[in-house]
């Protein structure tokens, strides 16, 4: 198909747009990669330019001294438990809400929604007294619970929102058929959704993945900490060992990326079988 | 049909889980925080019934008032970020570019980096001696305004606000991204043959067919932005003097570092109270647009 | 899929159970705030190992370290909660007084009566910082000091000696600024508001003495007071005639302390807790030439009154169960033995009076505890006497260095307090 003059520029436009913005994306990673080879003088006299020599002394200094790959074991735990189970109970409460039929449902629905409004360092204080009471804390459950918790509300939201909008004679066609609840829920309604409870995955990763308050609140032993919590160690009480740090999130980042490329195919190709036609 | 879906023992099994782990969890916590938010107490010896004292003071607090409108200025720096722009690159995306798949990647990147990382990366770029930012001003020749970023108290949170705006770009772009490859592809191709531009196709296909995400969206981006900590804290930590104070950071600053649990409960719940406030009108918003429809 | 989940919850739930059963004997908890960047976090844990090695009562200690970040936040959740460990590391003042209002540390006056030998180890007046109505309430292992390090060889290059006055300290730093030297490099970022603060408060010790400080300390005193003013005038001269580095209210605490280590400025100001940092030859090519003096006062007769205090101090919490056990392990930790190993290995100047092995301290450590046992009445920092205050007046410190009027400044401070009365 011929482009006309016009769109041709529009490409050009779209294209330095997204150009200049992968710029802004990758340049501070590529930043990230240089330092970690530098000292710590080196990244305030040379900031900007190359590594004087590529010394992996910081990324020994990340494994051995920082220990940053149990971290990365302890939040890879966490996170995978947190991320499936929330997205396992979100979908379940929200074919309940937008497609069964009671009374309360509606209630139901508005008091999980109010919990997104809620910051989580309001609730640090009561929850540690539960814990207490519970005889979990320092263990990951007391991380994994409250991140559970406090899923719910946005992904109940999000799952609720796609639900509303598939259309209720699917389903009504398959009960006559002779189908169960459950088996309509797991055959008909998880397969439809799939695109928004995928986006709730991403999203509740992310969320955990980078949480720095629950852990070393409710955790007090090293070796059960989480990744964030792990890079604070880096941090004396009045200096700050950066290059270290840099090489410890380098060190993390990588899988990220890793999992995120393999992942994004499967999603995007989930996403695409289970769209709705028309 | 009526007894499949409204049979009581099913609808328990598919909701009662999330809600037992939610009420314990989350909502009694809330419910503490609230009484607490009429307490002046430090959880110890000091602790006294005082009426919606604390709100009082909260409102004529100076501190809190500039947290909150740092807040509201994130919440218009986000939308803007995470609405038109993350559109704008999603639907350039969307459209069959070369190289679609590696800008989808690159852009979802600074999410997934943490905050601390991304805290400290953009500091030495707003480094006022040789941050980049004033060194590309130099360059293109606009060296008088140069400045040390952050500890300018008129402009600290904006630059704030700005990495918070790169940082989530692609996060958004790809929740508005799936949902495009939602659409019908059929419904463009049909498009094109009657010789629709590119804009007519966003406006009369793609856009109308992506509002129930954007919503979801709008909620996700007003909420996050009022609830938002992380930057701050890691960047200025409220500094210098409150200017890049958010409401988070005053709540966490009032509880942990002097104390006052109550007063500190009652930010919470005024920030509850503004999220509610916001899902209210973005509900308001969907309805109307779904009666003129 | 239900199932599934539930087994995972009791999986994950039995993972983490046999933690409860480690221990075996009696064990005392204990949290410390200090990280593994810390170099002298590798000297607390010999001692507490050596402890737990040596004890023979069978009591062991297990220390949790906290970041300097994280501690305040953790310790006032555990006692929102009620579960602090036995033995905490503590700030004096204002920070272990809300524990004390609330009831959670154990009056140690009792046990420190019965050993007057143990006592009488302490340095003059450390005590005081951790009395709160006639009883002690914190054992106070080490002092600090606030100094103004100096590079030697940058100093004879330029012909200066150690100003003794005033005016020879401005003097000084005029010199170095006209030979194109940066005299000094300090921090003044948001995060580092104190060091500005403290440099303000320094200035004003010089100016109206220990009563000043203590006007605020004890109540009665305005932050309006004309001595601060001064003092945060004479301090914007000094930021005007450009005694600081270039851009100094961007410049991180890190970066500051690079910048004095490479050379590249003649003077640094913090706290004798940075000796070790910057005295370290591994870090610093200048570590051999590297010196400390105290700031001259204004008015001379203000000599010996300088900003410093008490530091790393321990309390014993209401939930130990076996507070002469806790005793015996603060005992142990401010021993001869160990009180000299935190100096020589790892730059600490004790609160207690042990006889220092001059040839085992580095010079500049030496130096620092010489400065100490000049002075004689230590202000501690306004942000330990009162967090909500003092942080108050490091925010004002930063908007002053920032060029905003002193004046207006300390009046917003003081409004800010009438309108907070503390309890």
């Amino acid at each position: 198909m011929k482009r006309s003059p016009s769109e041709k520029i529009w490409l050009v436009i779209k294209y330095v747009l997204l150009i200049a913005f992968t710029i802004t994306c990758l340049y501070p990673l590529l930043w990230l990669l240089l330092t970690s080879f530098k000292t710590n003088q080196e990244l305030y006299i040379n900031t900007w330019g190359l590594p004087q020599n590529f010394s992996f002394k910081n990324y020994v200094d990340a494994v051995v001294t920082g220990g940053i790959l149990r971290y990365f074991g302890n939040s890879v735990l966490i996170s995978v438990t947190v991320v499936i189970v929330t997205a396992i109970l979100a979908t379940m409460a929200s074919y309940a809400i937008t497609r069964m039929e009671w009374k309360l449902s509606k209630l139901v629905y508005a008091l999980f929604i109010a919990g997104m409004t809620v910051p989580i360092y309001g609730l640090i204080i009561p929850m540690f007294s539960i814990f207490k009471r519970m005889g979990v804390l320092n263990t990951h459950i007391a991380v994994i619970i409250p991140q559970i918790a406090l899923g719910f509300p946005m992904s109940i939201f999000i799952i609720c929102g796609f639900m509303q909008s598939i259309p209720r004679e699917l389903e009504e066609a398959t009960v006559i058929d002779g189908c169960s609840v459950f088996q309509c829920f797991w055959k008909i309604i998880v397969p439809i959704s799939r695109s928004s409870v995928v986006t709730v995955m991403v999203v509740q990763f992310i969320n955990v993945w980078n949480d720095l308050l629950l852990p070393r609140i409710f955790l007090t032993d090293q070796s059960k900490m989480t990744l964030p919590v792990g890079l604070t160690n880096f941090k004396a009480q009045y200096s700050t060992n950066y290059v270290g740090m840099i090489a410890a999130v380098i060190l993390t980042i990588i899988p990220s990326i890793v999992v995120y490329i393999v992942l994004h195919r499967q999603i995007m190709e989930g996403m695409v079988a289970g769209a709705v036609k028309g | 049909m009526k007894k499949t879906f409204g049979n009581k023992k099913t609808i328990a099994i598919f909701v009662l889980p999330a809600l037992i782990i939610y009420s314990v969890f989350a909502l009694i916590p809330i419910v503490y925080n609230v009484y607490l938010s009429f307490f002046e107490t430090n959880l110890m010896e000091v602790n006294k019934f005082n009426g919606l004292k604390n709100y009082i003071d909260l409102f004529h607090d100076g501190t809190f008032r500039k947290a909150l409108l740092n807040n509201i200025i994130m919440v218009i720096g986000s939308l803007i970020a995470h609405m038109p722009l993350a559109m704008f690159f999603g639907n350039a995306i969307h459209r069959k570019i070369k190289g679609a798949s590696f800008f989808q990647t690159v852009f979802f990147l600074p999410s997934v980096i943490c905050g601390v990382a991304v805290g400290l990366t953009w500091t030495f770029i707003y480094n006022g001696n040789y941050g980049l930012l004033n060194g590309l001003l130099k360059a293109i020749g606009l060296g008088k305004y140069t400045q040390v970023w952050l500890s300018n108290a008129k402009i600290a949170i904006i630059m704030i606000i700005i990495v918070v705006m790169w940082q989530y770009v692609g996060y958004h772009m790809i929740i508005q991204l799936a949902a495009m490859r939602n659409i019908d592809a059929e419904l463009f191709e049909a498009a094109e043959i009657d010789g629709a531009t590119e804009w007519q196709q966003f406006k009369s296909i793609t856009f109308p067919l992506l509002k129930p995400i954007l919503k979801i969206d709008a909620v996700l981006i007003i909420t996050g932005s009022l609830k938002y900590y992380d930057l701050v804290a890691v960047m200025t930590n409220g500094g210098p003097n409150h200017a890049t104070e958010v409401m988070s950071t005053y709540m966490y600053y009032q509880a942990f570092n002097i104390l006052r649990y109550g007063y500190s409960a009652t930010i919470g719940v005024v920030l509850m109270l503004l999220c509610i406030l916001s899902v209210g009108i973005s509900n308001v918003v969907f309805r109307t647009e779904k009666e003129g429809r | 899929m239900k199932k599934k989940t539930v087994g995972l919850l009791v999986a994950l739930a039995l993972a983490s159970l046999p933690m409860a059963a480690q221990a075996e004997g009696e064990v005392l908890t204990m949290m410390m705030n200090s990280s593994e960047s810390d170099s002298q976090a590798a000297g607390y844990k010999n001692i507490i190992e050596k402890f737990n090695e040596s004890n023979e009562s069978g009591v062991t200690v297990e220390c949790t370290f906290y970041s300097n970040s994280d501690y305040k936040t953790a310790l006032s959740t555990m006692m929102a909660s009620d579960s602090e460990p036995d033995i905490i590391f503590t700030w004096e003042l204002g920070y272990l007084g809300n524990y004390v209002n609330g009831g959670k540390i154990v009056s140690l006056q009792s046990y420190l009566d019965a050993d007057e030998e143990w006592k009488n180890h302490f340095n003059d007046g450390t005590f005081e910082l951790l009395t709160y109505d006639g009883e002690i309430y914190g054992i106070p292992t080490q002092q600090c000091l606030g100094i103004m390090y100096y590079n030697t060889r940058i100093f004879e290059e330029n012909g200066l000696s150690v100003p003794t006055t005033w005016d020879e300290f401005v003097n000084v730093c005029q010199t170095l600024k006209d030979n194109g030297v940066t005299p000094i490099s300090m921090a003044s970022t948001a995060a580092d508001a104190w060091l500005v603060s403290q440099y303000i408060q320094e200035i004003s010790n010089g100016i109206k003495g220990y009563e000043l400080f203590d006007s605020i300390y004890q109540g009665g005193g305005a932050w309006n007071d004309p001595a601060f003013v001064e003092a945060a005038q004479k301090f914007q001269e000094q930021v005007n005639a450009g005694y600081f580095e270039d851009g100094f209210t961007g410049v991180s605490g890190d970066e500051a302390r690079e910048f004095f280590r490479m050379g590249m400025s003649a003077m640094y100001f913090n706290g004798s807790w940075e000796i070790s940092n910057v005295g370290d030859a591994t870090l610093s090519p200048e570590a051999e030439n590297i010196s400390c003096f105290v700031i001259p006062k204004i008015n001379a007769e203000y000599d010996g009154v300088t900003l410093g205090s008490v530091d790393t101090s321990f309390a014993v919490t209401k939930n130990c169960q076996n507070v002469d056990a806790a005793i015996e392990f603060l005992k142990f930790w401010t021993n001869e033995e160990n009180a000299s190993m935190l100096a020589y290995d790892y730059g600490r100047m004790p609160a207690t009076d042990w006889e220092l092995d001059e040839s085992k301290l580095t010079p500049l450590l030496a130096k620092g505890i010489e400065l100490l046992g000049e002075q004689k009445n230590m202000t501690p920092w306004f942000d330990r006497v009162n967090a909500d205050y003092g942080n108050e007046f490091n925010n004002q410190s930063i908007a002053i260095a920032n060029g905003d009027d002193p004046q207006t400044c300390f009046d917003a401070l003081q409004a800010y307090v009438e309108s907070h009365p503390a309890e």
